[in-house]
């Protein structure tokens, strides 16, 4: 193949990729033949060695790629990323309040559960109440603590890892090197997810079992089955 | 060896080449495919991808008698991408030598 045709040929594959830059492209090979001329060589034994125009025009299709994820497209690919990162954060927002409601009823259970076990009765906010009626009671709104509190670490793991993966979904929208996108629930090593569902099939039993025996006990203590009417919680 | 393998290994190369002193398109080209068994004109894509993605730049150069050359250097961030990839090339080449080496006396 002669100079003219091989880079004729090249020009023309390379508008078939649409390649960025292409007079840059073509003025590379241009200078290659000038300077391989220049040391000797035929024009047909240089097209030879640069490889057919197809095969040179094919790698640079990456750089097509990379050129138009840069511009054009770009914008409203943005522009649509950012919309979209708005709602998520107001999603999040939202996700995070649950999360505060659910750990601080971990904390106000915990801390009633502990005046109840402990019969400390903080300016008489709790009604009257027998110990043993009301240690079994404790003993119950304590399990409901560790209820809410798997609930909030687990939902707090949840949202961290939303976070994360919808920052790496976003990174791989707009970079050309695109990492594996992350899992959208948490994930746990197996020995905590392990530990977890032990804590909170242990504190559902305790807050079941408790709180149906804490109902009895009172019921007996006091005589009646509304036991809060003989002790006159509500007047 | 297939081409494919080969061409992340040649922009270590390239960026190998560009670490001392600052070369034109065509010497780049002439240089490996002297050593490697490439087709010239795989060079230019290569040099291409590395600017695009900001490890080298470019500047034209007046040369006495002839157009001006495209000439490249290495930009901050191609001299630490070359740094740490040079390394880890080097440890990977290491390991595989010496896997191929240990199985190949195996079977012997």
């Amino acid at each position: 193949m002669k100079k003219n045709e091989y880079l004729a040929e090249l020009k023309s594959e390379l508008k078939r990729n649409n390649a960025a830059d292409m007079d840059d492209i073509m003025s590379e090979y241009e200078q290659h033949f000038a300077f391989k001329m220049a040391d000797g060589y035929s024009e047909e034994e240089i097209a030879a060695k640069l490889g057919t125009p197809a095969q040179i025009a094919a790698q640079f299709d990456s750089a097509k790629d990379a050129a138009k994820k840069m511009t054009g497209t770009n914008i409203f690919l943005k522009l649509g990323l950012g919309f979209t990162a708005i709602f998520e954060a107001m999603f999040y927002i939202l996700f995070l309040a649950w999360d505060i409601v659910l750990a601080v009823s971990t904390l106000t259970f915990g801390v009633l559960g502990f005046c109840l076990v402990s019969t400390l009765n903080i300016s008489g906010l709790i009604p009257y109440m027998p110990f043993l009626g009301s240690l079994i009671l404790g003993i119950s709104i304590v399990g409901l603590a560790l209820i809410f509190g798997v609930a909030s670490v687990y939902c707090f793991a949840f949202l961290k890892q939303m976070i994360r993966a919808s920052v790496r979904w976003h990174k791989n929208m707009v970079s050309a090197s695109a990492l594996p996108p992350l899992p959208w629930s948490p994930q746990f090593e197996p020995k905590t997810r392990r530990r977890l569902r032990t804590v909170l099939l242990g504190a559902i039993a305790l807050f079941g079992v408790c709180f149906v025996l804490a109902y009895i006990v009172m019921a007996l203590q006091a005589g009646a089955l509304g036991f809060w009417h003989a002790w006159n919680w509500f007047v | 060896m297939n081409t494919q393998y080969k061409k992340g290994v040649l922009e270590l190369c390239v960026l190998s080449m560009l670490k001392h002193e600052n070369r034109y398109g065509y010497e780049i080209s002439e240089y490996l495919s002297k050593r490697i068994d490439i087709a010239d004109g795989t060079v230019y894509p290569i040099l291409r991808k590395l600017k695009s993605d900001g490890l080298v730049t470019t500047y034209l150069s007046e040369e006495s008698g002839g157009p001006p050359r495209k000439y490249y250097s290495l930009t901050e961030l191609g001299r630490s991408t070359y740094d740490a990839d040079c390394a880890e090339y080097l440890e990977f080449a290491k390991t595989v030598e010496s896997m191929l080496k240990e199985n190949k006396d195996e079977k012997e």
